[in-house]
């Protein structure tokens, strides 16, 4: 009988991941199936084992040291008692979650002439049936053999010598897995993949950037179009219900000279409501029409059913690196209501559609113009979170501004292409925050105060938590009011956003801080707590 | 083929000692002009920093030849987020470095006053109680403040003027005066060490270290005009700060 278990175990220990599993993943809790937890992007776990009353008594169960040079920004999958998570600039790992013996670990050889903005960084894989799928900062798309790393198929993207790469975990479904690109300062062409997830197989590409002729491209300026990259470097969210993929884009390029691409510049800084099956436009909803801040909106859609106006409607939310927070809904992409949630000094608010009424000189000027948000955003690419519980959107906030420059923007293949920049206000001290947004009216219903601009991701579970990176701390709160319940000095700064598992009856909340992997689990009742 | 002509270019410039930057009117404008583009977003328009690190002094610890300068444009520092700049053909990159030497570099205008009586001044005015200056190799004086063995490379007469007369109209980053006051006992004045979301940490005026948890605090007080640094207005006279001026600004990178 032992045996039988014991055996059972090994077993399980590569087990299938077949679509149907991640399709019901809210089934099986206990697991990490997808980079946001489940196919609706909001990061929240059903989990409650670790609760605000108990919280106090998380503490460190085991580290993952990677010595990575990297900032290192992962998402762990955790299926069946095995973790997978990435390592920049190169690398995979599975190991044991129980023993933490490594399984395997997949290195690739990458060039050393990158074209990168932002690092040699990597935002985790996507598991499906026996195989595990890898962006890399080459941009190849690479399916690996999740019993032993080794490569079953290797795409290439496109060429990383004309400044695509790739740092977002993929997102599988079905029989396909679906990435999204980097290089927004590159003049890239931005677009959003599927692949045949058995074969390597692209089964379809659409493009950020519709070609000539086509609806759309008319809203760049001459052959702008070609160079305007929209990227789309940030996981997407399912909804298998209308089969359809949400995915955001990010900025027109150059990103701060918008003299040499005028019109709205479609589909850069949308959301993109996609056919699973074949790739075709649903709807869009842009943010920031003609953007000149470098204002992406590659943020995870965040799909959920919330009360509006007095019906449920299934909706699509993003706290946007515009400062805006949106409420679309997810049907046909309409806008239903957005409101600041940071300050902002570019629009004087949003039209009944959606669209922002703009303040008159909020362009980048050769001598500098300051506005508010900063180009890093009121946000950024860290995961927001939603709990169904609380019906409240939970958001990584930077307040911050800059004096925004224009310089020139000549496009030269793999050769950075922003035409300007921006330098911080020495007048400001900036700081950051985690807002809870009541969806329905778009306000702030807490804030944690943070002491810089924030920059890690949220996780927020059924025991009425929100786990964040607070700088060197990694702390929990209370979903509810905010309040600072727990935290740990990991000494290391928090980019990346926490997962939650649990293993033998044993919940554990995991996160990447500086260079290590740790994870947390309540300490017995019985031990001292601090 | 690439890779021939490459080899083929390496084995030229193996020949050839380095030419020296471009120093032209145009070139430097064309290279102000990249670097606008292509470096300002990281380490600000005026090279003080920012993402990226600061230009804006006499001596860069990875570029202090210009041929190392090149390279390091050239091809970035590997693990870092310095950028190789890909984008740039030589000649280019040749104008961003010339250009950047320009941003470590203050005016050299003829500063008045005498700089051997500015020294004296220097000692009989107690600076060194706060400031040190390396001699001979040697770091003599306190920490307390901004060294300034090469203040005068780094700031401009009219800048160090300022700092004598009135301190706190540009207190350099690094240096703010924080009051902590705590739920129980008395609040404590000093220069902020360190800050985050949980903790704080200062240093007295008498030199003594502390460390608080900010739950364990009521108040936190800051002054950015604030600064530890006395006013020498009207303590000196007229020659005697002219003199040190010129003391301060004759303190340079040796070249
Ligand atoms: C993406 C941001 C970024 C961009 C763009 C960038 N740099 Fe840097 N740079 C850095 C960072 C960060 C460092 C510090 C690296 C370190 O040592 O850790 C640095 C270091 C340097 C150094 C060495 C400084 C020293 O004290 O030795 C020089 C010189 C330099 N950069 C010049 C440039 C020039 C010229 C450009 C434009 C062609 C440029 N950089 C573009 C981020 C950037
Ligand atoms: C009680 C300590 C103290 C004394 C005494 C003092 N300083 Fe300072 N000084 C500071 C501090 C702290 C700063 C940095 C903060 C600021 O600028 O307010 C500073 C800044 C400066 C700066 C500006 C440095 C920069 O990078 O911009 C100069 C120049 C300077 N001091 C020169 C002097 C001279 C010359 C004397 C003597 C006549 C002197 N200081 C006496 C503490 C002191």
């Amino acid at each position: 009988m032992r045996l039988a278990i014991l055996l059972l175990l090994a077993l399980a220990a590569h087990a299938q991941v077949p679509y149907s599993r991640l399709l019901h993943s809210a089934k099986e809790p206990h697991n990490w199936l997808t980079y946001s937890g489940n196919y609706s992007g909001q990061r929240y776990s059903t989990l409650d084992q670790v609760t605000a009353a108990n919280v106090h008594r998380l503490q460190v169960d085991w580290v993952l040291q990677t010595y990575t040079t990297e900032s290192f920004e992962t998402t762990p999958l955790v299926v069946d008692g095995v973790m997978y998570l990435t390592i920049g600039p190169n690398q995979v790992r599975a190991i044991d979650a129980r023993t933490q013996a490594v399984y395997w670990t997949y290195t690739r050889r990458i060039p050393d002439d990158l074209r990168l903005c932002c690092g040699r960084v990597n935002r985790g894989v996507a598991v499906l049936d026996d195989m595990v799928f890898y962006g890399s900062i080459d941009a190849h798309l690479i399916a690996l053999d999740a019993k032993t790393g080794k490569v079953r198929w290797d795409v290439e993207l496109a060429d990383y010598k004309l400044g695509y790469s790739s740092t977002g975990a993929p997102l599988a479904l079905k029989d396909k897995v679906v990435t999204g690109m980097a290089g927004g300062e590159y003049g890239t062409r931005g677009f959003i993949d599927a692949y045949d997830a058995r074969t390597g197989k692209r089964a379809w590409r659409f493009r950020t950037i519709p070609e000539l002729g086509e609806p759309g491209n008319s809203t760049w300026a001459g052959d702008s179009w070609k160079t305007g990259s929209a990227t789309t470097w940030v996981t997407g969210a399912f909804d298998p219900d209308s089969n359809t993929i949400y995915w955001g884009s990010g900025n027109p390029g150059p990103d701060w000279n918008g003299d040499v691409r005028l019109g709205d510049n479609l589909y850069s800084n949308c959301f993109l409501a996609l056919d699973a099956d074949t790739g075709e436009r649903k709807w869009h909803f842009q943010f920031t029409p003609h953007d000149t801040h470098d204002w992406d909106s590659t943020h995870v859609p965040v799909l959920a059913e919330i009360p509006f106006r007095g019906a449920r409607r299934k909706v699509v939310l993003s706290a946007n690196r515009n400062a805006f927070f949106y409420v679309l809904n997810r049907e046909n992409g309409k806008f239903l209501h957005g409101k600041p949630y940071a300050k902002q000094t570019w629009a004087k608010g949003l039209d009944d559609n959606g669209r922002p009424i703009l303040n008159a000189n909020i362009d980048p000027t050769v001598e500098g113009n300051l506005i508010w948000p900063s180009l890093a955003g009121a946000t950024n690419w860290f995961s927001p979170a939603y709990n169904p519980r609380t019906n409240l959107f939970y958001a990584s906030v930077r307040e911050q501004g800059a004096f925004y420059f224009k310089g020139e923007a000549t496009f030269q293949p793999g050769a950075v292409f922003n035409g300007g920049g921006q330098r911080t206000n020495p007048d400001e001290d900036p700081y950051g925050a985690i807002r809870a947004l009541d969806p329905e009216s778009g306000s702030v219903k807490w804030e944690f105060k943070i002491h810089s601009p924030a920059n890690a991701g949220i996780l927020t579970t059924a025991g009425n938590l929100v786990f964040t990176g607070v700088q060197n701390d990694f702390a929990a709160l209370h979903a509810e009011s905010g309040k600072l319940l727990w935290r740990f000095r990991t000494g290391g700064f928090i980019n990346a956003a926490p997962i939650t598992y649990s293993l033998d009856g044993q919940q554990f909340v995991a996160v990447a801080a500086g260079r290590a992997l740790l994870v947390f689990r309540l300490s017995p009742e019985s031990s001292p707590t601090k | 083929m690439r890779f021939a002509a490459f080899l083929f270019a390496a084995g030229l410039a193996a020949q050839q000692p380095p030419a020296p930057l471009p120093t032209s009117p145009a070139d430097l404008e064309q290279g102000g002009k990249l670097y606008r583009g292509s470096c300002g977003y990281c380490h600000g328009p005026q090279g003080d920093g920012g993402k990226g690190a600061d230009l804006a002094k006499p001596k860069l610890e990875r570029a202090s030849s210009d041929e190392q300068l090149v390279n390091v444009i050239k091809n970035g520092i590997p693990g870092t987020e310095m950028p190789g700049a890909w984008h740039m053909i030589d000649n280019e990159i040749r104008q961003v470095a010339a250009f950047v030497r320009t941003l470590g570099k203050v005016e050299a205008r003829p500063v008045p006053g005498d700089p051997a009586n500015g020294k004296q001044v220097y000692a009989s005015a107690g600076c060194a109680a706060c400031h040190a200056l390396r001699e001979q190799g040697r770091l003599t004086g306190s920490l307390a403040g901004p060294e300034l063995t090469v203040i005068g490379s780094r700031r401009n007469a009219a800048h160090l003027r300022e700092a004598l007369l009135d301190p706190a109209a540009s207190v350099p980053d690094g240096y703010l005066i924080v009051t902590a006051v705590p739920l129980a006992g008395t609040a404590v004045t000093g220069l902020r060490l360190s800050e985050d979301t949980f903790t704080l940490a200062l240093r007295d005026f008498s030199g003594r270290n502390h460390a608080f948890l900010k739950s364990s605090l009521k108040d936190i007080r800051k002054d950015p005009r604030k600064s530890s640094m006395p006013s020498y207005r009207g303590k000196l006279t007229a020659t005697q700060l002219q003199d040190l001026i010129a003391y301060l600004a004759s303190l340079k990178e040796p070249s």
